[in-house]
């Protein structure tokens, strides 16, 4: 009846309502087609929180599963300038400055950019977040990284490596296994609530993979008895640097491995370029005696001689070519174990005339001079040597006795440690297995045998000779009470200006112990030691020393292992 | 339809949508306690994590090395099997040897003292 009475203000009425409600469904429509996605990200940036989960770096271990390297947690400080004010900047420098001891002018600086989010400083020490975390400064915030942790220092720091801030991989097995260390990253997708607080409600979850743990051959407290014996004479030869590498001869395991100088992996911008190249692999010098062995070998191989052969020694003058050859000690006749034991140039030189330049160059190629020894060392080198062809007429005064030749450190111990191993060539190697975090084995060294350099009987008759070069010769200093050893003096000239040097040398012992059955082959190499420089004095006593505290240690071992 | 079929219907709806509002926000709730109960369990694991880090650079070779040898002037050394003499006797220990022979002599006595002088046999005296 009302409709009916008045249908003008009715109309109005219902007009307006219409008007009313498609408004509204316009703006739903607006909301709900056209906005929809724009919205819709909105509000999942509001309620949802993706982070990126960092997967556990795999640690490094020796054979005993002594940890080298592993992660810790630490703090991350980050700045918002947006919402800070120029007087909680300027306060927030002088404080945080004063903590970390970070230049004022450089957290000045962060604090200037018009960004939320201004890293200050990664990964500090946990006093240092604990105090600045108490100071509650507005808008500096923290985050949760991992930093590579070492506890033994600078423990075989050459092998080991270290990882950048990142935690990637620079050097060492740090960068040769960081495929296998570093691990995938996750993803968690958490609800936040209305403050933008992360709750314990995951949408979604891919869980990171932690990295893989390297199992190394190196043990921990070989290595410590090795760096130990070095820095003695590093420090009282002041050299300018040196290498020892500790290998079972029989398996090629690296027990021990060191260069000096070094460093520390969890600082190496502290250290220069210099100290962190790994020498034992990079650095190529001119062997000198040690190479003897090379000629004496082969001239026992090929029948040439005998131990008890005579050999003038020209009372230490020969003419090679147009030079003439000397010995340190002038010797009249020796046998050909006493050329060896007392390192005559003159007498090996013999040697290598009598079986010639070609047989001399063949048993170097079989000890694999000239060539990698394939330890999986970054950097490792070749070094040098000259093939018959291109010798000169005095190269066979030279290159017999280890001049015109360039070793490394490493080469050197795959000679001698192919000698204590009864004439067979073990490749060295450092890495004894990869496991994933459930203990599973995913990769094996293994002892790999290379080439038979020597026969057996051969190998037995170089051992005995050598042995009296510890007992007789040049290295009486290497001698021991109760183990026997056996190896080769270096005194090798370096090569300065063109011309060798009277006053730098590179000191060397290699060697191997005890003789009957040899546990340890050793290279010790000492860079320009002075005032002393044989081999025999300045770096026999590191390869005793070495020889007796690992055996010593190994013997301990054994006795705990073996106890009921 | 009935008035009272449709108030029980939307009673029923009305209890159950109540009953899971109440539900999510107890979620929350533990959700809230849980964080909570996981930043100090984080706490922990962190504290836990730098104590372990401190004992592994304390046992490390480096660190133990250092301490016992690195002085030229130590007196420590690697232990050596030529330092320890190892004494072998047929008839054991001396308290045993007291037992076997008042054994033989049989009696009271005998087995008190046999008792008495039980102890392992000891092989090694290091010096």
């Amino acid at each position: 009846m009302y409709f009916q009475k008045h249908p003008t203000r009715t109309g109005l009425v219902f007009f307006v309502i219409l008007f009313g409600l498609s408004i509204s469904i316009i703006k739903l429509s607006m909301i709900q087609i056209f906005h929809s996605s724009f919205l819709t990200d909105k509000a999942d940036k509001q309620h949802n929180h993706v982070v990126e989960l960092e997967p556990r770096r795999g640690t490094i271990y020796d054979r005993n599963m002594h940890a080298l390297a592993l992660n810790v947690l630490m703090y991350s400080m980050y700045a918002n300038p947006m919402i800070m004010s120029d007087e909680e900047k300027s306060s927030t420098v002088t404080q945080i400055s004063q903590v970390i001891g970070m230049s004022a002018q450089a957290i000045a600086q962060k604090l200037e950019k018009s960004k939320h989010f201004a890293w200050i400083a990664r990964k500090i020490p946990q006093e240092a977040y604990e105090k600045l975390k108490g100071m509650k400064l507005h808008g500096i915030g923290f985050v949760k990284e991992s930093k590579r942790f070492y506890p033994n220092g600078a423990l075989a720091a050459h092998v080991v490596g270290f990882a950048n801030i990142d935690n990637v991989g620079l050097q060492g097995v740090e960068y040769e296994y960081d495929k296998y260390l570093h691990g995938t990253r996750g993803m968690a997708e958490f609800l936040r609530d209305a403050r933008q607080r992360d709750l314990l409600l995951e949408k979604d979850f891919i869980e990171p993979k932690d990295g893989e743990d390297v199992v190394l051959t190196l043990d921990e407290t070989i290595q410590f008895i090795a760096e130990n014996a070095l820095d003695k004479a590093f420090k009282k030869y002041n050299a300018k640097a040196g290498t020892i590498i500790v290998m079972d001869p029989k398996t090629g395991e690296v027990l021990a491995f060191a260069n000096r100088p070094t460093f520390r992996p969890d600082a190496p911008d502290a250290s220069s370029v210099e100290s962190r190249t790994n020498r034992a692999v990079a650095f190529v010098y001119e062997p000198g005696s040690v190479f003897k062995i090379v000629t004496a070998s082969g001239a026992l191989e090929e029948g040439a001689f005998k131990e008890e052969d005579d050999i003038f020694c020209e009372n230490g003058h020969y003419l090679v070519g147009n030079h003439i050859l000397k010995d340190a000690h002038p010797k009249g006749h020796l046998t050909f174990q006493e050329v060896v034991e007392e390192s005559s140039n003159i007498g090996v030189t013999k040697i290598a005339q009598k079986i010639g330049a070609n047989k001399v160059y063949e048993y170097a190629r079989r000890y694999r001079f000239g060539m990698k020894t394939n330890i999986g060392m970054m950097g490792e080198v070749n070094g040098l040597l000259k093939h018959p062809s291109t010798w000169s007429k005095t190269s066979i005064g030279a290159v017999p006795i280890g001049q015109e030749v360039t070793v490394t450190s490493v080469q050197l111990l795959g000679m001698i440690a192919s000698v204590a191993n009864d004439g067979v060539y073990m490749k060295p190697y450092y890495v004894k297995y990869i496991k994933d975090n459930n203990g599973a084995v995913t990769q094996v060294g293994h002892p790999e045998v290379v080439s038979r350099v020597l026969r057996k009987d051969i190998a037995l008759r170089m051992k005995n000779i050598l042995k009296g070069v510890v007992d007789r010769g040049t290295a009486q200093l290497a001698k021991m009470k109760d183990i026997t050893a056996a190896g080769k003096t270096g005194t090798a000239q370096k090569v300065v200006n063109g011309t060798y040097s009277h006053s730098q040398f590179v000191a060397s012992f290699i060697g191997f112990a005890p003789v009957e059955d040899p546990k340890l082959a050793i290279v010790v190499t000492i860079d320009e030691p002075h005032p002393a420089y044989y081999g025999g004095v300045v770096s026999g006593p590191v390869f005793k020393e070495g020889v007796e505290d690992s055996l010593k240690y190994l013997a301990t071992k054994k006795e705990a292992r073996d106890a009921p | 339809m009935k008035i009272s079929f449709f108030l029980k219907v939307m009673f029923v709806v009305t209890f159950m949508a109540v009953l899971y509002i109440h539900l999510q926000m107890k979620i929350y709730d533990f959700a809230y306690q849980g964080k909570v109960k996981q930043q100090r369990i984080e706490q922990l694991a962190e504290v836990n994590g730098r104590v372990h880090n401190d004992i592994l650079r304390l046992q490390s070779s480096d660190n133990i090395g250092r301490e016992l040898l690195g002085n030229q002037d130590s007196k420590f050394q690697f232990a050596s099997r030529s330092r320890v003499i190892e004494v072998a006797s047929e008839n054991t220990t001396l308290p045993e040897m007291i037992a076997h022979g008042a054994q033989s002599t049989g009696g009271f006595l005998s087995r008190v003292v046999s008792l008495a002088f039980a102890a392992p046999h000891e092989t090694a005296l290091s010096h």
